[in-house]
């Protein structure tokens, strides 16, 4: 009797120190991911200006005003909008969508297991 | 109220030209020769023991080596064991110019663009030669995803183009910014401390608010020396991962 009390007592010890982990490392992700926001929207916003630039300086050289900045800047805003999507699917800046395709079926993976557990 | 820009001026202190060129030795190479020789014999000293129980230094030591180690096994895989040398001198770099630059009468050198959009280029280009070194003109499939409709093409494409020139923009100006951004804030709010000091007696006690605001803010400074150092090393082994596999 008295050493399944002690071993209650322990696995209770073990579960709430489990939690304090846990929480922890949602904490952590957390900070992350003011991080990554903040980079999503510099990543945003350079990529139209930057775009923009290489469009009137294209302009510029070859003197076709306002033809090529504005391709550029339509350019730009898309080259934007996919950075912030690939950040918040997690995917750093990496180029290229293997990783796009890695991480849904990685999503698709843990979902199964967690239907089938 | 002194300029709070001014603390970024670079002065020769050994002016030098060579063929109408401007080489002079600087207070932003000064600093830079600092970090080279702080880091030096930092890592020489407290790695010449060898102790198996390490002392604070050695595990200082051990624990920097082993975050880029890590940063590099989780980000490039092991086959990216080859850039150890480069990310972690990019990491101590970065680190000691943004973390010196807090002393005063320092000078921050990752807080012009020019010596971030330096390390960044260095990046950037590795990326392109060692790419095409390795995998010859399968490296610009880079821009070709797979699985996306031809009729889409035209529009990926030059996105993709878009945002791997870009790249090297983004590392450079985060790094520059937030430093440039956080010194500015800190000579800013010194400067209120100065301005009631001349009020009076009154506002030389007033004058302490915003003095232990400002302490506050430098240690967040500090996190944020660090971080940035991080994110930029971080980076870096994102973009040279693309130089081991072109996984498509």
């Amino acid at each position: 009797m008295h050493d399944n009390k002690n071993l209650e007592q322990i696995e209770k010890k073990i579960s709430s120190l489990k939690k304090e982990k846990q929480e922890k490392e949602e904490k952590k992700h957390t900070k992350n991911h003011k991080q990554e926001g903040m980079r999503a929207a510099m990543e945003f916003i350079l990529s139209i200006l930057v775009s923009a630039y290489i469009g009137y300086w294209i302009d510029n050289y070859f003197n076709t005003t306002p033809a090529f900045i504005f391709i550029f800047v339509i350019l730009g805003t898309a080259t934007g909008f996919m950075a912030i999507y690939k950040i918040s699917n997690n995917l750093d800046s990496s180029i290229g969508y293997s990783s796009l395709h890695n991480s849904k079926k990685n999503v698709k993976e843990t979902l199964e297991k967690d239907s089938n557990e | 109220m002194a300029n709070p820009v001014q603390q970024f001026e670079i002065t020769p202190l050994v002016p030098l030209e060579i063929s109408g060129y401007d080489i002079s030795f600087t207070n932003s190479s000064l600093w830079m020769a600092f970090a080279l020789i702080i880091s030096t014999l930092y890592f020489t000293i407290s790695m010449r023991k060898k102790s198996l129980v390490p002392s604070r230094a050695q595990a200082f030591s051990e624990m920097a080596y082993e975050m880029v180690a890590n940063m590099i096994r989780e980000n490039i895989g092991s086959r990216g064991r080859q850039y150890f040398p480069l990310i972690f001198t990019l990491f101590i770099l970065v680190l000691l110019g943004n973390v010196l630059g807090l002393l005063p009468y320092s000078f921050t050198y990752t807080s012009h663009i020019i010596v971030t959009a330096a390390l960044a280029l260095m990046i950037f280009f590795m990326v392109i030669i060692i790419g095409i070194y390795r995998h010859g003109l399968h490296f610009f499939s880079l821009f070709l995803p797979p699985g996306v409709p031809i009729l889409m093409l035209p529009l990926i494409v030059p996105i993709e183009i878009m945002s791997f020139i870009i790249r090297p923009i983004t590392l450079s100006v985060r790094l520059f910014a937030n430093m440039v951004a956080g010194h500015i804030m800190i000579k800013v709010i010194a400067g209120f401390s100065v301005m009631m000091a001349s009020i009076g007696t009154i506002g030389v006690l007033a004058g302490i608010i915003p003095m232990m605001f400002n302490s506050v803010i430098i240690g967040f400074e500090l996190l944020i020396a660090a971080l940035q150092a991080y994110v930029f090393a971080i980076l870096s082994c994102v973009y040279l991962k693309d130089t081991i596999e072109i996984n498509h």
